[in-house]
């Protein structure tokens, strides 16, 4: 026993350490900046907006057109939203209770309720990351590059662009006109080509899974894509049959955002897909920022 | 004292020890990449070679070459297994999460001192006994 007496107490310091590290990662939330202004705008004059028509499926206004639409293929349940905007400003960001931080996060509909969404998916989950460029709305709030990263950019034109973090930095693009980044990745479409490979086995997983992607078809009008998966009712989609999925919608510029349970997609106060982390039990995921069309 | 032999039955009862040990950890790395919807890591799934190799495999050889070793080194050796292997799991953990921790170095980094520290005690204790 004296002899183990060392490995005992050592034992438990890295039993204690493993403990804290796996907090530190996954529980104890850091708050960074509380984001002001955060785009909440429920006092939108009914003259900017002019005569709203909505249902179940379409939402249209003087500056927002936005079609629902739900997809069977690849056994999987795909929702679809074209937009159509008059002007890119209705495409937006936000974070989970208005913060950039670590472990601050929020449903996807809990988030588009508190800044008056119309439609939203989840974004990047930038919170689960300790580098990678966080652009939102205009503010840089993280600029430590992820090694080989590939992100979206999205410039205040609406146009989009695929960048990889390592050739570019995130101030020399902020000059250039980019409004919003989302890091995830990996691009699905670019030049209305699929970027990815059926056989690519990036860390993304080639399996099928819920997916959510976002992409331009052209100047103005995007689609928000949310599959469901691990479920019997709908097997889910590898990242190649997404790409494949949103190429025949005419999509040039595609990018693939945080899958499996954070996957969700709201619409006119409502929940549109069947959100689920291990097949078993529907249930929306708290994540760290969705991107959304709203005022 | 620091220095005193560790009897030859307790690196037995450590080989053995230490097989159980491997034992986990490949069946939790298996369960747990059945259950990683996709990502695979060898983080994960090779972890359980640690504890085979360094404290089943190295420690039959030691016992058949009947090296003296220190008990000091014993336990700083035995801290670099568990150290390690604990280190590539939560390394394991994080990957098929799909987020990274710099704390994480901190495992490496010490397994390295820990197994320094084993060996410089194991070679030089004759220095220290004369």
């Amino acid at each position: 026993m004296k002899n183990k007496l060392f490995e005992i107490i050592y034992n438990i310091a890295l039993i204690t350490f493993t403990v804290y590290i796996a907090l530190n990662t996954f529980v104890l939330s850091e708050k960074y900046v509380v984001v002001e202004n955060s785009g909440t705008n429920n006092n939108t004059s009914t003259e900017e907006k002019g005569e709203v028509s909505t249902s179940d499926d379409e939402y249209s206004d003087d500056n927002i057109s936005i079609k629902l639409k739900t997809y069977t293929e690849y056994n999987t349940k795909i929702y679809v939203a074209d937009v159509v905007v008059k002007d890119s400003s209705y495409l937006k960001t936000a974070f989970a209770n208005n913060t950039f931080g670590k472990n601050v996060t929020a449903k996807t509909s809990t988030i588009a309720d508190s800044v008056g969404a119309i439609l939203a998916i989840n974004g990047d989950y930038y919170g689960v990351q300790e580098t990678g460029y966080v652009l939102k709305n205009g503010k840089i709030y993280r600029n430590a590059a992820k090694s080989n990263q590939e992100d979206l950019v999205i410039y205040e034109d609406g146009s989009f662009e695929i960048i990889n973090e390592s050739d570019v930095s995130l101030e020399s693009l902020k000059a250039k006109g980019a409004y919003n980044i989302l890091s995830f990745g990996p691009a699905l479409i670019e030049n209305s080509s699929i970027s990815v490979s059926q056989n690519d086995e990036v860390a993304k997983s080639m399996r099928s899974n819920p997916r959510t992607a976002i992409g331009i078809i052209d100047e103005n009008h995007y689609v928000f894509v949310v599959s469901d998966g691990r479920t019997s009712e709908s097997e889910g989609l590898s990242l190649y049959e997404l790409a494949t999925f949103m190429n025949k919608l005419g999509v040039s510029t595609a990018y693939n955002l945080d899958g499996g349970g954070s996957s969700s997609m709201y619409f006119n106060g409502k929940l549109i897909n069947k959100p689920t982390t291990n097949g078993n039990r529907i249930s929306e995921r708290s994540v760290s920022d969705i991107v959304y069309i709203g005022y | 004292m620091i220095l005193s032999i560790l009897d030859i039955n307790e690196i037995k009862k450590e080989t053995k020890g230490y097989l159980i040990f491997s034992i986990f950890i490949l069946i939790f790395g298996i369960i747990y990449e059945i259950f990683s919807h996709g990502i695979y890591t060898p983080y994960m799934y090779l972890a359980f070679l640690i504890p085979f190799i360094f404290g089943v495999i190295i420690k039959i050889i030691l016992i058949k070459v009947n090296i003296k070793i220190p008990v000091i080194s014993d336990n700083l050796y035995n801290s670099f297994i568990n150290t390690l292997t604990i280190g590539l799991i939560f390394n394991g953990v994080l990957i098929i999460y799909g987020t990274t921790n710099k704390l994480i170095i901190i495992y490496f980094v010490t397994s390295i001192l820990l197994l320094s520290l084993s060996l410089l005690f194991l070679f030089t204790r004759n220095i220290f006994e004369k």
